[in-house]
């Protein structure tokens, strides 16, 4: 590993958490705008973290508590590092899909753990629900996953990126894994109709109801760097990475850089529209809804790869 | 004196079978005695098994028994020696444990006594070099953990009868298809009769095989056969339950391993028939595996009981094994091996953690507990750690394991098995946060607040089990280097681990670099833990019950049952339930019942009266001269 690759990982890991907060900011300015309200200026959520890290009070159930914010960002982090980033590998090649879908448990397990300690009924209610969602996406997903892995012959992310180079973009060669992936998105990202894990007008935001102050802040940041980690699976896997230039050279490099941070948005801004006009599904409905029109494309989709590739 | 002359498998059986004859009779007198010799005698079989690496033995054991020269033999190699560390240390390990929860217990003399027998007959079967004393050795297997399940008392009986019936039922299946090996081929030794093998009909493989199939999906516990494993599992002695579900389940893999790759052998097999270059054979056990695994996370999804929910996670877990194994290829075959491993390390400590707050609260009932991680946290934290395991987190050994057959499922294009795969492992969240957030987390009924971590000779044993589980995390070179030379033992490709460091695994499909994924997840820990340090001021602790609830005014009622992870995820059950209930069970029951009505109506036709036999020899000859005046 040469001193750029670890420059490159130690910018990433600063660069990401605040793009994250970015987004989450304009999130806020776009819904309210949808909304017919003002709404806060796009820079509010860094206003907000600096104010949760500096709080006076933080309170504590126990250390099992403490756990749960340390476990969202480190498992955050961790996987972010193993993504390739708009034309930056970072570590994709020491960790394939596999162990990015396993990476990504990490920080869920860790807000579980510590939602659980504290001993608030929500907190339980919303860890069940979270693991359900979980549950419920993963099944159309993880048949994308085996489209898009069988399709290209490889489980390497880096790999799939750079095979959508040289042929078409996946979502132009395999449109409905493209389709189910994005529905399997917008459960990732938390958007409503599946926000039930947080639903803070029935559960108080769930897991994080006891979490204020410091606690809080962490929390934020493990959702700025979910938001792009997620956005960017997509966008490595269907939109090629977003590699469009050249990346042999540093303007090339630096455009397709910024083309890859356009296509996060883009991928978070979709969600965002049907967040803002969209009701919430109750667990069980988004369950059955899951398991059964995003899995039947998604099995169409497989079968379509299956008969491609056997050409 | 040369002790190395006496590390060779016949001792170690024979010092295990003479050790349980010995603790029997001295532990009648002093318990003490009791207690230092079973675990003298375990740990030193541990420490021959152990000594054992490496070396390939071949000898007879009884010479010529029979009047046309059936010999026994037992022996041992890279696959036999595998499988039976884990089986010795596990066996010793359990042993320690035992002795306090077993403590006081009902017949605690036979407890020890029966699980050095087990302990002898387990590693029998897998030194075993020959179909008799294989066959020997797995019935006494079957037996003493068949008694060793009624130790428990009355309410075990109906359980223990379940696995013996589907055990016997496994086992004849397996006798015949071992005689029909004899029959055919003359001989019983191992590799004589793997020489054999070329050119033999298809036909006969096919049912041999599978005759002696059965009897080991029945030890594994795989679809068909399920049905045995909760009950037995929950209802055991807890001193049991972790030697149980750790290593006995492993055996009926192991005997698959043997007949399947040693035996019968990998071009034989691909003979039999294959599909995209998995045999035929391997690919329908790889497919009763995955159904197997999804399954029986639904189930455990359902329970409340910790044993049951542990018991059927056991079934599933072991459902990978068979999943890895059926495939056959390189990789799964390593990942197979290596998730037999694991699951050995992560199932023991949790069911010898499930002991000992058994033993703590008095009740198996998970809404009953709540709130120990704090009042216990040796116990939370290596359940906790074997958790990660079951589930796969990266930082635990068990996604290793799990990667490898995810990765030979897709590297074959398995679209059935891996996704069923994947959802089951997604599943094993679930009910494994249940176990966490029922027993560890949530409110500390008031009966709890002075619970306690269990005794060393408790604790020691699961930490034990953890480190190890932590430490292959970051090399699993060290575990694959021995699954290696398993695997070229039975003529399978063997696995390529960087030999200079035993931390990346993989090719060109796909790559996992361990020390890559633990350094980055350490040092974002690290400065996570710096962030949440330095910022802001020191928090504050506060009682569990202050807590935000949405202005309701809370009353405290530990005497309600208002626990919240009672119904935890009843959202899900609601759309399973439909399904589950065309249950497995209710097949058995049925035949069961049709059985005996058949043999009612045999029993009125021999009614033991000499009349009625009188009235049908004459009704016989009746029809006899009926039918011959017919005929001419």
């Amino acid at each position: 590993m040469s001193i750029t690759d670890i420059v490159a990982i130690i910018g990433m890991a600063v660069f990401v958490p605040l793009l994250g907060l970015l987004f989450m900011g304009i999130a806020r300015k776009i819904t309210a705008r949808i909304q017919n309200r003002i709404g806060p200026p796009f820079y509010q959520q860094y206003i907000d973290v600096m104010k949760l890290f500096s709080k006076r009070s933080n309170i504590s159930h126990s250390w099992v508590f403490d756990i749960g914010p340390i476990f969202a960002v480190v498992g955050m982090l961790t996987t972010m590092l193993f993504i390739p980033m708009g034309g930056f590998q970072l570590l994709s090649f020491d960790g394939d899909l596999i162990v990015i879908m396993y990476l990504m448990v990490i920080s869920g397990l860790g807000i579980a753990l510590g939602a659980g300690a504290s001993g608030n009924p929500n907190s339980g209610i919303g860890v069940m629900r979270a693991l359900v969602l979980m549950m419920s996406y993963e099944l159309p997903f993880v048949l994308i996953l085996l489209s898009v892995m069988l399709y290209y012959n490889t489980t390497s992310l880096a790999e799939i990126v750079s095979k959508q180079a040289d042929m078409a973009w996946a979502v132009l060669a395999l449109p409905l894994s493209a389709i189910v992936a994005d529905i399997c998105l917008q459960g990732q990202f938390g958007e409503k109709p599946f926000d039930q894990p947080i639903a803070p007008a029935e559960v108080a935001t769930g897991p994080m109801v006891e979490y204020g102050g410091k606690y809080l802040g962490m929390l934020m940041l493990w959702h700025a760097i979910a938001i792009i980690v997620e956005g960017s699976l997509f966008v490595n896997l269907f939109l090629g990475g977003g590699i469009v230039f050249d990346p042999s050279t540093y303007v090339g490099m630096a455009l397709n850089f910024l083309v890859w941070i356009g296509l996060v948005f883009l991928m978070f801004f979709i969600a965002l529209l049907i967040n803002a006009v969209m009701p919430r599904y109750r667990i069980d409905q988004a369950f059955a809804f899951y398991w059964k029109w995003p899995t039947i494309l998604a099995i169409i989709a497989l079968i379509y790869v299956m008969v491609v590739s056997s050409w | 004196m040369d002790y190395t002359a006496f590390i060779r498998p016949e001792y170690v059986l024979m010092l295990l079978f003479a050790g349980a004859l010995i603790t029997y009779f001295a532990g009648k007198y002093s318990s003490m005695a009791r207690y230092s010799l079973s675990l003298l005698f375990s740990g030193l079989a541990l420490l021959m098994v152990a000594l054992l690496y490496g070396k390939n033995t071949l000898s007879v054991w009884t010479p010529s028994i029979t009047p046309n020269g059936i010999s026994m033999y037992v022996g041992t190699n890279p696959l036999t020696w595998f499988f039976a560390i884990i089986l010795a240390s596990l066996s010793f390990l359990t042993i320690m444990y035992s002795i306090p929860i077993m403590k006081g217990k009902r017949m605690e003399n036979w407890f020890y006594t029966l699980t050095l027998l087990l302990m002898g007959s387990m590693l029998g079967v897998v030194f075993s070099s020959d179909l008799l004393s294989f066959f020997i050795f797995w019935e006494m297997m079957t037996l003493s953990s068949y008694l060793l399940v009624t130790l428990a008392g009355k309410r075990s009986d109906k359980a223990a009868l379940n696995y013996m019936i589907l055990s016997t039922m496994g086992a004849y299946s397996m006798l015949t298809g071992i005689t029909m090996l004899y029959v055919h081929f003359g001989t019983t030794e191992f590799s004589l009769l793997s020489a054999q093998i070329p050119g033999t009909p298809v036909n006969f493989l096919w049912l041999s095989l599978g005759l002696v199939a059965v009897g080991f999906l029945v030890k594994s516990a795989a679809l068909p056969f399920y049905v045995w494993a909760a009950p037995a599992y929950s209802e055991a002695p807890d001193g049991f339950t972790p030697l149980f579900s750790g290593a006995l389940s492993k055996l009926g893999a192991y005997g698959l391993f043997l007949f399947m790759y040693v035996i019968v052998g990998m071009s034989a097999l691909i003979g039999m028939g294959s599909f995209r270059g998995v045999s035929s054979f391997g690919y329908a056990i790889a497919l009763l595996g995955s159904i197997t695994a999804f399954i029986a996370t639904l189930y455990a999804i359902r329970e409340d009981d910790i044993k049951r929910l542990l018991a059927y996670s056991s079934v599933s877990q072991v459902g990978y094994i068979l999943m890895g194994l059926g495939i056959g290829t390189s990789l799964s075959v390593a990942g197979s091996l290596y998730h037999a491993l694991n699951h050995a390390l992560f199932k023991t400590v949790l069911f010898m953690g499930a002991g000992a707050i058994i033993q703590l609260t008095g009740t198996r009932k998970m809404s009953e507990m709540g709130g120990l991680a704090t009042r216990m946290p040796i116990t939370f934290l290596t359940m906790l750690i074997s958790i990660f395991s079951l589930a796969a987190i990266p930082m635990t050994s068990g996604f290793g394991s799990k990667w490898l057959i995810y990765e030979a499922a897709i590297n074959k294009g398995f679209v059935f098995i891996a996704p069923l795969a994947f959802v089951a492992s997604v599943g094993s969240f679930l009910y494994s946060f249940r176990l966490l957030q029922a027993v560890f987390l949530g409110q500390l009924p008031d009966g709890l607040k002075d619970a306690k971590d269990p005794s060393l000779l408790v604790t020691i044993p699961m930490i034990a089990l953890t480190s190890i589980t932590v430490l292959f995390a970051i090399v699993p070179g060290v575990p694959l280097g021995a699954i290696a030379s398993a695997e070229s033992y039975m003529g399978i490709q063997p696995i390529q681990v960087d030999s200079l460091f035993y931390f990346r695994i993989g090719n060109s499909f796909g790559a996992y670099n361990a020390l890559v994924v633990m350094t980055i997840l350490l040092f974002a820990m690290l400065v996570a833990m710096i962030m949440f340090a330095f910022a802001g001021s020191k928090s504050k602790k506060v009682d569990q019950h202050d807590t935000y609830l949405s202005g309701e005014i809370y009353e405290h009622h530990s005497d309600l049952g208002l626990h919240y992870a009672a119904n935890f995820y009843r959202p899900i059950e609601r759309m399973f339930e439909p399904y589950l209930r065309l249950r497995l069970e209710r097949t058995y029951d049925a035949f069961g019942r049709g059985y005996e009505l058949l043999s009612e109506g045999i029993r009125r036709v021999y009614s033991g009266d000499v009349q009625t036999y009188v009235y049908y020899v004459i009704g016989f000859l009746g029809m006899l001269i009926i039918l011959a005046g017919w005929w001419w």
